[in-house]
């Protein structure tokens, strides 16, 4: 029952948000300011993360590959379209809900629960233009630059462990080759589609359960607790489903 | 204090406005929280509603603010109905919450800014210009580039109260304007409401159990319990009620022998 008045109050919100859109442009200075939290809070954990994933499925491909005369030739194209269709907007949407959204609802269930949003309604001004949009927008431009900035250091990790790791016999070159042989335009436009959608799950689902916050300091952590375990639920089974779609 | 007048010349041009409730009730599950409560509030008056802590009173305030819908009844501004009023904005309320409700990420000019901002009433210059007025009026010279986490609790509700007065309100409202502080401030901030009232005749609601604020600038008092209020008062007539919750709320008696709460039926026991 809960779950239930939680989406429908994350379609409120996302309702109220296209209501709101008319005050986009005088909103530019508060998204802007999303969009450096955002990236400042992400971006090396998530050139640590992708640079390391690549790495690890190059080493088990490569290893299982290893066994069949020939077929680590294909290593760039597996390591390439998995993190571009796949990992890349994954696991920056996980890092996005780990940094970003926890905060997103650690904010603003402290404002629900200190009155501030209250204060908000009282002075004619909506939440949801200066504390919901701002935020969804800055997701939503940010996503796609962190999304390929995973999917080129997940290349590039795949790429130094093919020139590391001894039982991996093929140079540079056809790892390159491979990947650009099968990662057309279109994998990663897949990809970033998913991130964006990822983004505004996250976003909205945050912000919800930040201004749905009543009581004290332990509800706000419950709320943050709640925003990860929704969003990662959220995620994977968008994921599911859109990628059955784009396929 | 001089430029009040100057400063709120548009608050002073406009008639001030009557607050009519009659027969609200608001209920929880089954808890019902206020009870068939009917008063009329006179233009640029100052109605103090007291009451024991949990008795309802900020659930009313918050009825009266918008924040939350009343289960029956009717409020009313100038006899249009609330709901009519908030969505045609047509008049202004300021709220003073107890805590003062300042937006913490934001400095102290940021957050009186916000609303002449948001809803471009004037340019920056002219924002600036009345947020620096405000600040010199309250004597709060100095602070507007600081947070309010470094604002005691006395400066944090003159603070708040500017940010209610910057909007030009028709209608101001207070929760527990004097909670939390040391007499002094309170009689200052006391002060400041009277002063505010007597200068620009906003018709406000307080929401309080300080009973020298009620007594001192309240022109009606009413005294809500168990969900209801059962006669409103002047400050002449209030310590006359013969009411005995009146009295014992005016003047409750300390009695170590017999203390509130302890159940009855261990008070022998205990005491013999």
């Amino acid at each position: 029952m809960k779950l239930l008045q939680l989406w429908v109050f994350i379609f409120q919100l996302l309702w109220e948000m296209c209501k709101e859109l008319r005050y986009l442009p005088r909103q530019m200075g508060r998204c802007f300011e999303q969009c450096c939290i955002m990236g400042y809070q992400t971006l090396p954990i998530v050139g640590i993360l992708s640079v390391f994933m690549g790495g690890i499925l190059a080493l088990q491909t490569g290893y299982s590959l290893s066994k069949l005369p020939g077929a680590q030739s294909f290593l760039g194209s597996i390591v390439g379209l998995s993190m571009c269709r796949e990992l890349g907007p994954l696991m920056t949407a996980f890092l996005l809900t780990g940094r970003v959204g926890s905060a997103i609802t650690a904010e603003l269930g402290s404002m629900s629960v200190y009155k501030e949003v209250d204060a908000l309604r009282t002075m004619n001004l909506s939440p949801v233009r200066l504390l919901v949009m701002p935020r969804v927008v800055g997701g939503l431009f940010m996503m796609p630059f962190l999304t390929i900035f995973s999917t080129v250091l997940g290349w590039l990790g795949g790429w130094i462990v093919t020139q590391s790791v001894d039982f991996i016999s093929i140079n540079g070159s056809i790892y390159w080759r491979s990947l650009k042989q099968y990662v057309d335009i279109e994998s990663i436009n897949d990809g970033l589609l998913k991130a964006e959608i990822f983004a505004l799950v996250i976003t909205l689902i945050s912000s919800a359960m930040g201004l749905q916050t009543k009581g004290g300091p332990r509800e706000i952590g419950t709320s943050v607790t709640h925003t990860l375990v929704q969003s990662m639920i959220a995620i994977l089974m968008l994921d599911y489903f859109v990628t059955k779609v784009l396929l | 204090m001089t430029n009040t007048k100057q400063l709120f010349s548009d608050t002073c041009n406009r008639l001030p406005v009557s607050i009519e409730v009659d027969q609200l009730k608001k209920q929880f599950g089954r808890f019902v929280v206020l009870d068939n409560i009917s008063l009329k509030i006179e233009p640029g008056e100052i109605f103090v509603l007291m009451g024991p802590s949990g008795s309802g009173k900020s659930v009313f305030l918050d009825l009266l603010a918008g924040l939350s819908k009343p289960s029956s009844g009717r409020l009313s501004i100038n006899q249009e109905d609330l709901q009519y009023v908030k969505k045609t904005k047509k008049y202004v309320m300021g709220l003073v919450f107890q805590s003062g409700a300042l937006f913490n990420s934001m400095t102290i000019f940021d957050n009186l800014a916000l609303y002449l901002r948001e809803h471009r009433l004037f340019n920056e210059r002219e924002i600036r210009s009345r947020v620096t007025q405000m600040l010199d009026m309250l004597t709060l010279k100095g602070v507007s580039q600081i947070m309010p986490s470094e604002l005691s609790g006395g400066m944090r509700k003159r603070v708040a109260l500017a940010r209610g007065l910057l909007m030009e309100p028709d209608i101001l409202l207070f929760d527990e304007p004097t909670s939390e502080l040391d007499p002094i401030t309170a009689a200052s901030i006391i002060e400041l409401i009277g002063y505010v009232n007597k200068q620009l005749r906003i018709t406000t609601l307080i929401v309080s159990h300080d009973i020298l604020l009620a007594q001192t600038i309240g022109h009606h008092i009413a005294l809500l319990h168990n969900g209801f209020i059962q006669e409103i008062y002047t400050p002449q007539t209030l310590p006359q009620s013969s009411r005995s919750f009146v009295r014992n709320f005016l003047n409750p008696t300390i009695d170590l022998n017999h203390p509130r709460f302890l159940p009855r039926r261990h008070e022998n026991k205990i005491i013999g």
